[in-house]
């Protein structure tokens, strides 16, 4: 058909007072945008044979907003052939209700049921009469964000231990240049009063975080517990919900967390994440020591090495069935393991069990085909989305719910079905690609240390301080041909970024800055901070007088 | 619910109406047999609308060129206990298009309907307070007898979500004059399965207009100030006698789409959300055909400049851009191929304070735009100078004297006289994406290229007295990320970027900016969202893509171009900027508008999208599909239309010669033209690639230059203060909100709607309404955390 593509000025321009909401409100409401549109098969395939319908049911999901994006994106890959796969991302509380309330064939949420009362949250136990499994489905590391600023240049490679994050976000260490940092760092960052940047909705991040927090340093836990709700019942659990404490600054949302320490107004700000964010802002996060004393970034390998260790519980006996457990975790000792990984979850229909009002074997087979998808094949997009593929075991422990969903399609086989880049014919490969850290990521190394045949040294004299030392050997373990997509952070050789420029006495600055006018493509120092970190003289620079200029009117009260 | 996100496609109205006259011969009425006749039983007329049909307000639409039926005469009453008559003329139905339909949104009007109420909130739809309101619903068959048959229709709106997906119910009020207007979204058999809808499955929409009556006596109306509002009217047996006049018109969908097997993708392709709906249809199309089937990824979830930056660490095989990339990354060479032209847009709703309507034309100059993108309007008056403050947060002196709405600028008002200030303008802080983005460089450069709001941006006042909000002194556009810059917490908290793109399109389809109160709620702990606005009242703007803004049918705003114009983005206007465009970067390929040539027609802000394709080092198989893929774009992926693999609105085709360097490029990656045995004679194989590019045109060239001696000053936001830039590796999302999915708000709306019936009741309109919401919203939220 001739269309003329004349844009209708505006549906708009028509409407009387009437219909409004409907026409301008109600439409957008009931799904604003319709999704592929169907073609003639004469028209959009040549030839084609005459289109065999396949009838895959409907299916309709909500909760978790962290992993949306990659929910989002499989049921786009899978829409062209036939799958229709609704999802709302109104939060993982919302879609825990939504499941219970029979509204859903199936919820994604980051933490599972609550079998208990959230303490620091106030918020009671979930109580869902369906039955249901937990079937992993996106992965990621708790990133921290942050942003510093030295001479206006941003502090990218800080390093920390798990410790010291702790004290920061319980409220113990209040300033960037408190000796505990100047330890982990290895020099020592300005006076600097330190903005915690801490999440007001109740969310996935915040569990994970404060679930890692109460198993790592549970003494320490219960401290702040009892400092910020006191006469809270000990031991006190992890919570979906952050209490405010000392000079943290809350957002609502993933986003205005990252929004906050990128703006202006930031300087001095951590916050913990989604890598996702601070991956799209441009951000620098914190390199986390990890038990094997390695500092690490939240990167795709990296989360991905260290849920290897994830289990899923599958004690029936247990309260917590099911759910993740991420003990071990935690308490890795693989060089490369991010220690703060975790996972997300599809919470779905189990049969044997009470069933969701509008579940039906069809919508099974709908599902499964969506969940065998997205475990294998869709695990390959999800590194550049911010998050990290699922590794063998929790795929595996994922075929395993997904076979006991009614109605399910055939499950493929690890070892020639199932096209996850973590494992090659059902053998986890990842543990043999994925990168180790540099030499100078090791707990102890100079700050300025540079890779010299395998290990990490001070900067020789030979090295030319203004070119950066950084970059030389340090393309280390860089680019063989991993797994596709699972190692994002593969270093890419850098050049320091010193800016000596003249003016003023040169500021000794610590740390690897860069200078905040130049950006290049940042793969670049991301390299440079699993190389090799640098000490880089900057020159107090023109900016510095705007940025003080910035630093206005605070407010007041 | 996303309805798998999007994917869009509307009507196209001028075009599609001509058409769908031609199929408006349906017969339609046969379900209204069933009524039991107090009143004529309608009947269809072909496309002829009423004999007094509403004057349209805008003499640029011609919505009414669809399929017209009669319905019955209805219920005109004259007092609110019961008096009136029937209306002399029989009501009429115009649905936009009733053929060849697929999962799109429809259009449909109506006369002679009997006018809404109260007075006072009229034109904007409340579920609990709306008299005389109008419901449409789709339903599985042409023979319509039973409420059941048409989805959700019988639950007054809620819940919005059903046992088969989301409800697509729509509800809408009628003018005094008894017009009104309202958009469905209509599914095919694969979106929804009770409908069914199909070639061979014949569906229909039912428009129900709310008559009141006390269920057995239809002409008793001395309830209907109770009896007939909201949810009463469209469900159990007060319904009856608005069931009884119900208007059946049978739609006719297009055979369903061949579906593709689900294959491993032969390659990926990240970048350019702008691009996502024409690559919609294009992957849709190009994984079923049955000869040589391409199965690709998409994601646009992936801005510009981290595409590029995948394309180096392994995650991506082609990057979408629009600004140039490097012709070289880790070890493969590139050259770019034109897949199609967009343009960035500033979409808004801004409703006549008067009239509710939507305001239709808007006027916007780079000034205009610089103030609002940073906040410069004193808000609320919370500058220094300004009326009290709220007392615990002192006031924002970075605004003091400055207007405060763009509604009180003179400035706009010089360039906007007709249009005045909503009710409910209290702040407009634009939504706009967060993250790196050839758009936001786009704009923000358009701004630098003219004098005055470059002026404005360096601090000097415009004519009128008014000042940049200065905490925005530092920053110096063109920037590729916006970065907020005021820390007064009311304009903190308003000032809430969104990710990705899909999600900034949602939030204005949603009605509703990203904001926050700025206090927290004591109840959650948490910072209220911004309410929705109701349409009626919208004061909201977005920056957006042209796709999404065409295939919504968002208002958008007419932008000065270098020639003094004011012109909104239609294909015409993008056309006439290819004219303005020069080479960027130095690869030979890439073009960009030069913002100071004229063209009077042009829409500055237009846009090429470019795949940033390898010529080098891909094995055969894959580069033979990169090939197919690009083929297939510069052929029939031009095509406009709404079928899988056309073009869809809201993206101009290119003209031959940008068609022919996709070719061109296709052969390149066919034969891996770059790889070292046969060099290219084309593609210059500069192996640092062109950081900061040649041209230092008004655009500024960025390479992103990834090539191992990255110097660290390929700059892409030269000036840019502090901040930017330093890690990365790719971009990521975030926050995915599915696009375009929205039932569940009409569960909040509706709810909101209840709980603030008496409050509304109070006050007439206006910002008054929009308090209930807030109430509604914790109480919400506390249900959801009891166990």
């Amino acid at each position: 058909m001739s269309t003329r593509l004349l844009r209708a000025p505006v549906v708009a321009a028509v409407a009387t007072l009437a219909g409004l909401l409907g026409a301008f409100g109600t439409a957008p409401y009931a799904a604003a945008r319709p999704a592929r549109p169907a073609a003639p098969a004469n028209q959009a395939a040549p030839a084609a044979p005459r289109a065999k319908a396949a009838s895959y049911a409907v299916i309709n999901g909500s909760g978790s907003s962290w992993s949306a994006l990659a929910l989002d994106q499989w049921a786009q890959d899978l829409r062209p052939s036939g799958l229709v796969i609704n999802f709302n991302p109104d939060g993982s509380a919302a879609g825990r209700g939504d499941y219970e309330a029979d509204q859903d064939d199936y919820a994604a949420s980051d933490p599972p049921f609550r079998n208990g009362h959230d303490e620091l949250g106030g918020t009671g136990a979930d109580h869902p009469s369906q039955g249901y499994s937990y079937i992993p489905d996106t992965a990621g590391g708790t990133a921290f964000m942050y942003h510093i600023e030295v001479a206006g240049h941003l502090v990218t490679n800080l390093r920390l231990s798990g410790k010291t994050i702790m004290e920061i976000f319980t409220g113990a260490i209040t300033n960037w240049d408190d000796p505990r940092i100047t330890h982990d760092y290895g020099a020592q960052l300005p006076n600097l009063p330190i903005t915690p940047v801490i999440r007001s909705d109740g969310s996935g991040a915040t569990f994970f975080f404060t679930r890692w927090m109460s198993h790592v340093f549970p003494t320490q836990w219960d401290a702040f517990c009892r400092k910020v709700r006191p006469g809270i019942q000990l031991p006190c659990p992890q919570t979906e919900f952050y209490p405010l404490f000392g000079n943290a600054k809350a957002e609502n949302g993933s986003n205005n967390v990252a929004t906050y320490i990128t703006a202006s107004y930031g300087n001095g700000a951590i916050g913990y994440d989604e890598y996702a964010y601070a991956l799209n802002a441009h951000y620098p996060v914190v390199q986390v020591l990890n038990p094997a004393g390695y500092y690490v970034l939240p990167t795709a390998s990296n989360v991905a090495v260290a849920l290897t260790q994830a289990v899923i519980n599958e004690q029936k006996s247990s309260p917590n069935f099911l759910q993740q457990d991420l003990d071990s975790v935690y308490t890795y000792t693989d060089p490369r393991s991010y220690p703060l990984s975790s996972y997300s979850y599809l919470i779905v229909p189990r049969e044997g069990t009470s069933l969701p009002t509008n579940f039906s074997n069809a919508k099974g087979r709908s599902l499964s085909t969506y969940i065998n998808f997205f475990l294998c094949a869709g695990q390959k997009e999800v590194a550049a989305l911010g998050y990290s593929p699922l590794p063998l075991n929790l795929v595996v422990g994922g075929l395993l719910q997904n076979s006991k969903i009614p109605g399910h399609v055939p499950i493929p086989s690890l070892a020639s079905g199932c096209d996850n880049p973590t494992f090659t014919n059902g053998v986890l490969t990842l543990l043999k690609d994925a990168p180790e850290p540099s030499p100078c990521a090791k707990a102890g190394t100079p700050l300025d240390g540079v890779v010299v045949k395998g290990k990490c040294e001070k900067p020789g004299a030979d090295s030319n301080p203004s070119t950066g030392p950084s970059t030389g050997p340090s393309t280390g373990p860089s680019s063989g041909p991993t797994t596709s997509g699972t190692n994002p952070a593969d270093p890419v050789p850098t050049t320091g970024t010193s800016t000596g420029a003249g003016g003023g006495g040169p500021v000794a600055v610590t740390g690897q800055v860069v200078n905040v006018a130049s950006s290049s493509p940042s793969k670049v120092l991301l390299g440079s901070l699993t190389a090799a970190a640098i000490i880089v003289a900057v020159v107090l620079p023109p900016l510095l007088s705007g940025w003080l200029r910035r630093r206005r009117r605070q407010p007041q009260g | 619910m996303s309805i798998s996100r999007r994917s869009g496609v509307l009507l196209a109205p001028l075009g599609v109406g001509a058409v769908a006259l031609g199929v408006a011969l349906f017969p339609v009425g046969a379900g209204v047999a069933a009524t039991l006749a107090s009143h004529p039983t309608p009947k269809p007329t072909a496309s002829k609308p009423s004999a007094k049909p509403s004057k349209p307000p805008h003499k640029h639409m011609h919505r009414h060129t669809g399929t017209t039926v009669t319905g019955p005469r209805l219920w005109i009453p004259t007092d609110a206990f019961g008096d009136g008559h029937l209306a002399a003329a029989h009501s009429t139905v115009t649905v936009s298009q009733t053929a060849n339909l697929t999962n799109q949104i429809l259009q449909v009007s109506w006369t002679h309907f009997t006018p809404s109420g109260p007075p006072g909130v009229a034109g904007v739809y409340n579920q609990a307070l709306t008299t005389y309101p109008v419901m449409v619903a789709q339903c599985n068959t042409v023979k319509v007898k039973y409420w059941k048959q048409c989805y959700g229709s019988n639950v007054g709106g809620l819940p919005a979500e059903g046992p088969f997906g989301p409800m697509n119910t729509a509800y809408a009020t009628t003018s005094s004059n008894g017009s009104g207007l309202v958009d469905i979204q209509i599914f095919a058999a694969a979106e929804n399965q009770f409908l069914g809808c199909g070639k061979f499955h014949r569906c229909s929409l039912v428009i129900v207009p709310a008559q009141g009556g006390n269920g057995s006596d239809c002409s008793d109306h001395s309830l209907d100030q109770f009896n007939s509002q909201g949810e009463t009217d469209f469900g159990g047996s007060q319904a009856l006698c608005s069931w009884k006049d119900r208007i059946v018109v049978p739609l006719k969908f297009v055979q369903a789409p061949r579906f593709c097997p689900i294959r491993n993708a032969q390659f990926t392709t990240l970048g350019s959300p702008m691009l996502d709906l024409a690559m919609e249809q294009w992957v849709g199309a190009l994984c079923a055909r049955s000869v040589d089937p391409v199965t690709l990824t998409y994601n646009p979830s992936i801005t510009e400049p981290s595409a590029i930056q995948d394309l180096g660490v392994g995650l991506g095989d082609v990057a979408l851009t629009t600004r140039p990339g490097p012709t070289q990354v880790g070890k493969h060479k590139y050259t770019f191929a034109p897949l199609a032209i967009s343009a960035v847009a500033i979409a808004y709703w801004v409703d006549s304070p008067t009239t509710f309507k939507p305001v239709t034309s808007l006027d916007l100059d780079p000034r205009l735009v610089a103030k609002l993108l940073t906040q410069s309007y004193d808000f609320d008056g919370d500058g220094c100078g300004g009326g009290p403050p709220p007392a615990s947060i002192g006031c924002d002196s970075a605004v003091d004297g400055n207007p405060p709405t763009l509604f009180a600028d003179p400035e706009f008002r010089k360039l906007n006289p007709r249009v005045r200030s909503p009710l409910s303008a209290t702040f407009q802080v634009p939504t706009v994406m967060s993250g790196h983005s050839d758009m936001t460089w786009d704009v923000t450069s358009w701004i630098m290229a003219n004098k005055n709001a470059n002026a404005f941006m360096s601090g000097q006042f415009d004519p009128w007295g008014m000042h940049l909000n200065s905490d925005y002194l530092t920053v110096h556009y063109p920037v590729d990320s916006f970065n907020g810059q005021d820390n007064y917490p009311i304009i903190s908290h308003k000032y809430s970027p969104a990710f990705p793109l899909s999600a900034v399109v949602q939030i204005q389809a949603e009605n509703t900016d990203n904001g926050t109160d700025w206090e927290v709620d004591p109840t959650t702990g948490n910072y209220p969202k911004d309410p929705l606005e109701f349409p009626g009242a919208r004061s909201l703007f977005a920056v957006i893509d042209e796709g999404d803004a065409a295939a919504l049918q968002f208002p958008v705003a007419k932008l000065l171009n270098a020639d003094g114009r004011y012109v909104a983005p239609t294909l015409k206007s993008m056309a006439a900027a290819l004219a303005t465009m020069t080479p960027a970067g130095s690869n030979g390929i890439t073009k960009q508008v030069d913002f100071a040539r004229k063209k009077a027609a042009a829409y500055p802000l237009t846009m090429v999208i470019y795949a940033m394709v390898p010529i080098s080092g891909v094995k055969a198989a894959k580069a033979a599909a990169i090939a197919d893929f690009l083929d297939y774009v510069a052929g029939p992926g031009q095509h406009r239309g709404l079928n899988v693999g056309e073009l869809p609105p809201g993206y101009l085709p290119l003209p031959a010669k940008l068609r022919a360097q996709t070719l061109h490029a296709a052969d390149l990656v066919r034969t891996q033209a770059g790889n070292p045995k046969k060099p290219s004679p084309t593609s210059s194989p500069s192996p640092s690639s062109s950081a900061g590019g040649g041209s230092t045109g008004t655009t500024g060239t960025t390479g992103t230059s990834s090539s191992p001696s990255a110097s660290a000053s390929s700059s892409p936001s030269p000036g840019q203060t502090p901040r930017i830039v330093v890690l990365t590796l790719k971009d990521a999302q975030t926050v995915g909100l599915a696009r375009y999915a929205l039932p569940a708000l009409l569960i909040v709306g509706g709810l909101a709607a209840l709980g603030g019936a008496s409050s509304l009741i109070a006050s007439s309109a206006g910002a008054a309404i929009l308090v209930p919401l807030r109430r509604i919203r914790r109480i919400r939220l506390t249900l959801r955390r009891k166990p």
